[in-house]
């Protein structure tokens, strides 16, 4: 059951995504600038790029472009695809589906992951890559590797993970992480000296990131970011952080916001807008579901570490537990990520995380609340809250299909003003080739077929995104 | 290891199983439902059978007005006429279904990028056209769209809009 539930999430995702055009934005440069390179070219071009450090990224889009055989579409998309099969594959080894019970727990948890407004930012974008997704389903295989029986191979791939995944994208330590935390609350499958090489390597990243080349992180101030009710831009944010010498209040925000949206759904991008509304008594139903479903899931989560509080300082932890804490590691590791601006997609693998701990307390929930010695008043307290927290999650699911919708409308209007949107970047290619490139990335764009939002009532709308 | 997440169903005493059951069925009574149409939807759509429009459905005076340019510059490239009247199915400019040009359906839509993206790509915006357009759009109050059109009225242009009537009545 778990199998066909999580195969099905898969393919209604997959599905979304085929029928979207590849973005311009973000993505159709990178192409073009990869285009006239050879692949050792890309790598070296961008090993000490100043802020960013994701040399394997440019590099996965120039393979795919020059092994697409002319189909940039079908090969970008058939990539994001079989990470998304991927993430849907290590999600469900993961959870340790076993009974009955834990089955009808993890179609509960496949909606919190599919509905988590983190979960967008790996899904409706390529860069032409996604390497979100890719960090996520890194760092959920880093996991399975400690859930597994160990071994050299254990050993050899949890660091092939934490090489692959640091060179994709900055978030990419996070597989070192997972494998910390992990060992920290007794899952062995990669050994000590597993971890001591993977630590190394993470040490010779942070002296080639920091010392050697100095490509360091991205400055405060290079972005604009959600701050408090609206969102600032990066002027502001050196008027009222850098010159004022109070930098280090605004990365203690974007670190506790980054935070709270795993668990509140509550930032988003750093702007407390379901907050706003609340306080302003402009409430929509799409900021009821969202309450709801933050209160529901990290409500089971608050039980079920006050529950297994003593087992817990007592060094006992079993698959629940391990779940659990890991992503409260992660998520703080994930949102340390975001000190210089939040962005939900950089929180996306911390997301996942928060879906399989949710899955572990509903289970936990699910079997310890409705013993008999439980009265049934409080059985069916139970019962009414994870109702009203699986239908909010799930509204969030469609709202994600909606969102889908939305941004195919959007690509497509963009790729029918390509030439313009090129010009204005000064970005308009010069070579035939990059001319012959872009009209043909045009065309494939032309031929995508995304659902139409002509037909989704205005009354529905409002539960999917605030207006 | 403490292992606590499976059920013990051995020890569970007649008549507190349904109740059991019944709390882990409310935790995934709405994700099961969503599971399952979306899995009749996808079934639909292989079929053949889909509630949704793509852009292949649509008419030009449609991907006028739902704002498609992509769909616009396809079916111009493949030699539509930019300027025949369609239909425009109800529920797209309003409720009920129209024949009308893509550029009024730009303006009914009231989409003035694609009143312009029509006029640059072979829409005809002329001494036949443009009055019953420039009218449209003020009976409309499509303000932005009339005063785009009016930038391409010839400066001795007289405006008349007494004939002019809306394709609807209500």
């Amino acid at each position: 059951m778990a199998w066909s539930a999580a195969s099905l999430t898969a393919l209604v995702v997959c599905l979304a995504v085929v029928r979207n055009p590849l973005q311009i934005t973000d993505s159709l440069v990178p192409i073009l600038k990869v285009q006239d390179m050879s692949a050792w070219q890309v790598l070296m071009g961008k090993i000490d790029s100043g802020g960013f450090f994701r040399p394997l990224r440019f590099m996965q889009i120039k393979l795919l472009l020059d092994g697409s055989g002319g189909h940039y579409n079908l090969a970008y998309k058939l990539f994001h695809v079989l990470f998304i099969a991927a993430l849907f594959f290590v999600f469900v080894r993961v959870a340790r589906v076993r009974t009955k019970n834990d089955a009808l727990a993890f179609t509960y948890a496949l909606v919190v992951l599919t509905g988590m407004h983190t979960f967008l930012g790996m899904v409706w974008e390529e860069y032409a890559i996604n390497h979100f997704i890719e960090i996520a389903v890194f760092s959920i295989a880093a996991l399975l590797l400690c859930q597994s029986h160990g071994g050299v191979i254990a050993d050899t791939a949890a660091a092939v993970l934490f090489v692959v995944a640091t060179l994709t994208l900055d978030s990419g330590p996070l597989v070192w992480v997972v494998v910390v935390a992990a060992r920290l609350v007794g899952l062995r499958g990669v050994s000590r000296r597993g971890v001591a090489v993977m630590t190394g390597l993470l040490a010779a990243y942070m002296f080639y990131r920091f010392g050697l080349f100095n490509i360091g992180a991205p400055d405060a101030g290079e972005r604009a970011t959600g701050f408090g009710f609206s969102r600032i831009e990066p002027a502001d944010i050196q008027r009222r952080f850098v010159e004022t010498g109070r930098l280090y209040y605004f990365h203690l925000y974007n670190v506790v916001s980054a935070f709270a949206s795993i668990f509140l759904s509550e930032p988003t991008n750093g702007r407390w807008m379901l907050t706003e509304r609340v306080v302003t008594g402009n409430i929509d139903p799409m900021v009821i579901t969202s309450i709801v479903s933050a209160l529901v899931g990290t409500g089971l989560l608050v039980l079920f570490a006050i529950h297994r509080r003593a087992a817990w300082a007592a060094r006992q932890f079993d698959h629940a537990d391990q779940l659990v804490i890991i992503c409260v590691v992660v998520a703080l590791a994930n949102a340390a990520m975001c000190f210089s601006y939040v962005k939900d997609d950089i929180m996306s693998t911390a997301g996942v995380f928060y879906a399989l701990a949710v899955f572990a307390a509903t289970r936990d929930a699910l079997t310890r609340w409705s013993q008999p010695s439980r009265p049934t008043a409080a059985t069916a307290v139970l019962g009414l809250m994870l109702f009203a927290g699986g239908a909010a999650w799930t509204i969030r699911t469609i709202g994600l299909q909606y969102q889908m919708l939305r941004i195919g409308a959007a690509d497509r209007y963009e790729w029918a003003h390509v030439d313009e949107w090129l010009a204005q970047q000064d970005q308009t290619p010069t070579t035939p080739q990059g001319k012959g490139l872009v009209q043909d990335l045009r065309a494939e764009a032309m031929r995508t077929r995304p659902l139409s939002l002509l037909f989704v009532p205005r009354w529905a709308v409002k539960w999917f995104i605030t207006e | 290891m403490v292992h606590h997440g499976v059920i013990g169903a051995a020890t569970t005493p007649a008549g507190t199983g349904t109740t059991r059951r019944d709390v882990a069925l409310a935790a995934s009574a709405a994700p099961a439902a969503w599971l399952i149409v979306a899995t009749a939807l996808v079934i639909a759509g292989w079929m053949g059978y889909t509630p949704f429009l793509t852009p292949a459905d649509l008419t030009l005076p449609e991907a006028a007005a739902v704002r498609d340019h992509l769909e616009i510059l396809r079916q111009i490239e493949s030699s539509v006429d930019p300027n025949r009247a369609e239909r425009v199915r109800s529920g797209l400019v309003r409720p009920g279904e129209y024949r009308m040009t893509p550029l009024e359906a730009a303006v009914a839509s009231g989409h003035v990028d694609t009143v312009e993206f029509l006029h640059q790509h072979g829409a005809r915006v002329d001494s036949a056209t443009l009055p019953s357009l420039l009218c449209f759009a003020q009976l409309q109050g499509a303000d932005e769209i009339a005063t785009h059109l009016r930038k391409l009225m010839p400066s001795d242009f007289i405006l008349k809009c007494d004939g002019v009537r809306l394709p609807w009545t209500d």
